[in-house]
């Protein structure tokens, strides 16, 4: 989610140059979202880069926050909003492919981003069904776990997830990883970036543990923009969002986010989630059937 | 034309401006480094006890957060926590905690690892002991360490050390070495200005009045120090003002004084420079009228002498005048009788020739007495008595005064005997005339001599009227008599005193007796001339 703020922010300081006098871009930010970032500092720092690039480059750069997918998709729907921040999951389950259109996102040289079903080494989990009767973590509010995790335990296992073993949630990737290594946990679904961290702080977490599922995507936030933005502002703005890690500015941002570098991305990247949510919807409607 | 401000020195030319100028940047110099050297480790102290403090105070919110993690075994919360205490305060470079049983967690900004209890630095010895310190990394890098024995409900749970970053205090310890450069060279620069104007300040006026004092002993006495100050200088200078004011006038009235002596000096020099001339002349003048009066006095004692020496023949000559007119009646008796023989006339003639021949006589005595002898030699005292005892011989036998003579006849002196002859006279007519006044009815005169030890004494003992206590300091000044007027001149006791004293070098005393006087005479046996 880092990535998307970042991007977010880039956004509102590369594109000034390149906008008009009557140039307006509205963002639509998803708050639960954010797990690793205070919300309070976030939004701080939104509105005074949005202040300072506005005044800057003559935009009119508004940061709208929402704490529900609902009302953003409402916004987006009626033009107030132009660029969509929000999970990958999130916007999949909200937005169809064609109210969307490409924008940007962080990313990291060094790994690439998903989710991974982490175990101890030493226990003898060697598939999911070993998980029966186990105690497995995911993090809280976060909509892409839940929606993973319980597909896979219809599909490996016919059942409900709670059916097969004890669920719980913690707020945090690292905390989640650290649970499991010092066997509080048997089981537990983290980022693939936030495992990565893990095992740079202590080799001994990849020695220990093991990775029993995994699911990649390109990233697990997005920016896009709406579909119903002018084409020519879209332009613009990807243009300079482009060149974002080459300025004094955008270097800044990137740092302060820990984000490497910025990338377009297409609506179509967010196929795994939207095949994510098909799956949901499917073993839904198939238990919806059976009552 | 030189502008003004290029006379001015920029420089005095004053030792004690230097010396000031030293003392003072010296001083101040000395006290910043002081400064800086005493501040160095108290600062270091502080900064050390800011560093324990941070410790304290980190350690303990670790561990109040920590705790229930702990107690369950949560090293997962543990760790966590930890690595965000290290994400948000960077001064901490890692916390290794060990607890009494399980494995020891090692954590910092750069990751975390798990460790084996007896791997972990701190041993079990430690766990209850607090300690903190600068320590240095195997990498040679130093840092603060601080560990604090872990308790819950007074019991040990463990063990916690916390590694802290010095760069933050050895940047402190540096800027503060900086500073204290900084205000060292600041003191420095600081000092040429300041210790110039101060030392300016305070010598340019005791300079001031150094010079002026100088200008002063050297007679300038006009010299002013202007030296506006409200201080003790300032009171100086108005004193030293006052002092050569004061000084200018005393010189003036001595200046005043001196021209007044000067006056004075030339005048009694004119004086004495005309005293000088005429002293000469005086005294001649006083020597001539001194011997004027001498020879008055010689004058004048040579008349008394003649009226002594006639009277003296007048008691010589009664008798044979008297033999004489008895001759001479005889021979008119016989002549007139017819009793005048060739033989008788021849007798009378013959004794009337032998009268005369004697009253001749008597005169070539008396002359030969009298005549001035001028010449000193030996002469015997015996004689010399008897000669003046028998020129007034007549006199005393007119008078029926006894005179008596106890003399030697052995001793010799050396002088004039003439002189010595006229003292006795005088001294035995002063007695004559004392027992002639005092109508003693056995009036007597004494001369008794006798010799002494290189000295020969000579008394005339009278049993006449004797000294008047009044008077007697007197009766050697000349002049000076008790007798009646027409008997005594006061000439001559003043002339024996001369002779005796001045001319034979002896003494001449008058001394009270109970019946009468005594003059005594001192004088030195001597038989040949002698100086002095």
């Amino acid at each position: 989610m880092k990535s998307a703020i970042a991007l977010l922010v880039c956004l509102l300081s590369l594109c000034a140059p390149a906008s008009r006098a009557a140039d307006i871009l509205n963002m639509g930010f998803y708050l639960p979202g954010i797990r690793d970032a205070n919300l309070a500092d976030v939004h701080i720092t939104l509105q005074l880069w949005a202040d300072e690039v506005g005044k800057a480059h003559g935009i009119n750069a508004t940061a709208y926050t929402y704490s529900d997918m609902a009302a953003l998709y409402r916004d987006s729907m009626v033009g107030k909003i132009n660029l969509i921040v929000a999970p990958g999951m999130e916007i999949a389950e909200t937005f169809a492919p064609e109210e969307l259109a490409p924008g940007f996102v962080g990313k990291h040289h060094s790994s690439s981003e998903g989710l991974v079903l982490i175990v101890r080494a030493s226990d003898g989990i060697r598939q999911f069904g070993d998980l029966r009767g186990k105690k497995v973590l995911h993090l809280s509010n976060d909509r892409l776990s839940s929606v993973f995790l319980e597909n896979q335990c219809r599909q490996q296992a016919s059942a409900a997830c709670a059916d097969l073993f004890q669920v719980g949630e913690e707020k945090r990737n690292s905390q989640t990883i650290h649970k499991v290594f010092f066997g509080q946990a048997d089981a537990a679904l983290v980022s693939i970036s936030a495992l990565h961290a893990a095992n740079e702080l202590n080799p001994q977490i990849r020695q220990r543990l093991h990775i029993l599922l995994e699911w990649k995507t390109s990233s697990l936030g997005y920016g896009l923009m709406s579909a119903r933005t002018d084409m020519a502002l879209r332009d613009r703005v990807v243009k300079s969002a482009m060149q974002a890690t080459n300025t004094v500015r955008g270097k800044q941002l990137l740092e302060l986010f820990k984000t490497d570098f910025m990338d377009r991305v297409d609506v179509q990247e967010l196929k795994p989630y939207w095949q994510l949510h098909r799956e949901r919807q499917e073993w839904a409607n198939h238990k919806a059937r059976k009552k | 034309m030189t502008p003004p401000w290029l006379s001015v020195r920029l420089l005095p030319a004053n030792r004690m401006f230097f010396r000031v100028f030293g003392v003072f940047g010296s001083l101040l110099l000395a006290m910043t480094i002081l400064y800086g050297l005493l501040i160095i480790p108290l600062q270091r102290d502080s900064l050390l006890k800011v560093l324990y403090s941070q410790a304290t105070t980190v350690s303990r919110s670790i561990i109040q957060a920590s705790s229930d993690a702990m107690l369950t075994d949560d090293f997962g919360f543990v760790v966590e926590h930890n690595l965000q205490v290290l994400q948000n305060n960077k001064s901490i470079q890692s916390v290794l905690i060990v607890p009494r049983r399980g494995s020891a967690l090692s954590i910092a900004t750069s990751g975390w690892e798990m460790l084996q209890t007896a791997a972990a630095p701190i041993k079990p010895a430690d766990y209850d002991v607090e300690s903190y310190g600068i320590v240095t990394s195997p990498e040679g890098n130093a840092r603060y360490r601080y560990i604090t024995p872990i308790r819950f409900s007074g019991v040990s749970w463990g063990v916690m050390q916390i590694d802290f970053d010095t760069s933050e205090y050895e940047a402190n310890i540096d800027e503060m070495y900086r500073q204290i450069a900084y205000i060292s060279l600041f003191t420095l620069l600081a000092i040429l200005p300041i210790g110039y104007f101060f030392a300016l300040w305070l010598t340019r006026p005791i300079a001031t009045i150094s010079q002026a004092a100088s200008r002063v002993a050297s007679g300038e006495l006009d010299t002013h120090v202007k030296i506006d100050r409200n201080d003790e200088i300032g009171d100086l200078s108005h004193s030293f003002n006052q002092m050569v004011q004061a000084l200018a006038e005393n010189r003036r009235q001595l200046e005043n004084v001196n021209l007044d002596l000067e006056i004075k000096v030339t005048e009694r020099t004119q004086e004495l420079d005309e005293l000088n001339r005429t002293l000469d002349q005086r005294v001649r003048d006083e020597v001539s009228k001194r011997k004027e009066q001498e020879q008055l006095l010689i004058h004048q004692s040579r008349l008394a002498a003649m009226g002594e020496m006639i009277g003296a023949i007048a008691h010589q000559w009664r008798q044979p005048l008297n033999a004489l007119s008895l001759v001479t009646q005889n021979m008119q008796m016989q002549y007139l009788t017819g009793q005048q023989t060739e033989e008788s006339m021849r007798a009378l003639q013959d004794k009337a020739q032998q009268l005369i021949q004697r009253m001749s006589q008597t005169i070539d005595e008396f002359r030969n007495f009298f005549k001035p002898s001028k010449h000193s030699e030996t002469f015997n005292l015996a004689q010399a008595i008897q000669a003046a005892a028998d020129i007034l011989e007549g006199m005393f036998k007119n008078h029926n005064i006894e005179l008596g003579m106890d003399c030697p006849s052995d001793i010799e002196l050396y002088g004039i005997p003439g002189e010595f002859s006229q003292v006795i006279l005088n001294l035995l007519g002063n007695a004559r005339d004392a027992v002639l006044t005092a109508n003693q009815p056995q009036p007597k005169i004494f001369i008794r001599a006798s010799l002494g030890q290189n000295q020969v004494q000579i008394d005339v003992e009278d049993n006449g009227t004797g000294f008047d206590p009044n008077t007697m300091h007197k009766i050697f000044e000349p002049y000076f008599t008790t007798k009646e007027e027409g008997k005594g001149t006061g000439i001559g006791l003043y002339m024996s005193k001369t002779i005796v004293e001045n001319n034979m070098h002896g003494n001449l005393e008058a001394i009270s007796m109970a019946n009468g006087a005594c003059m005594r005479i001192t004088l030195p046996i001597k038989t040949s001339p002698v100086t002095g």
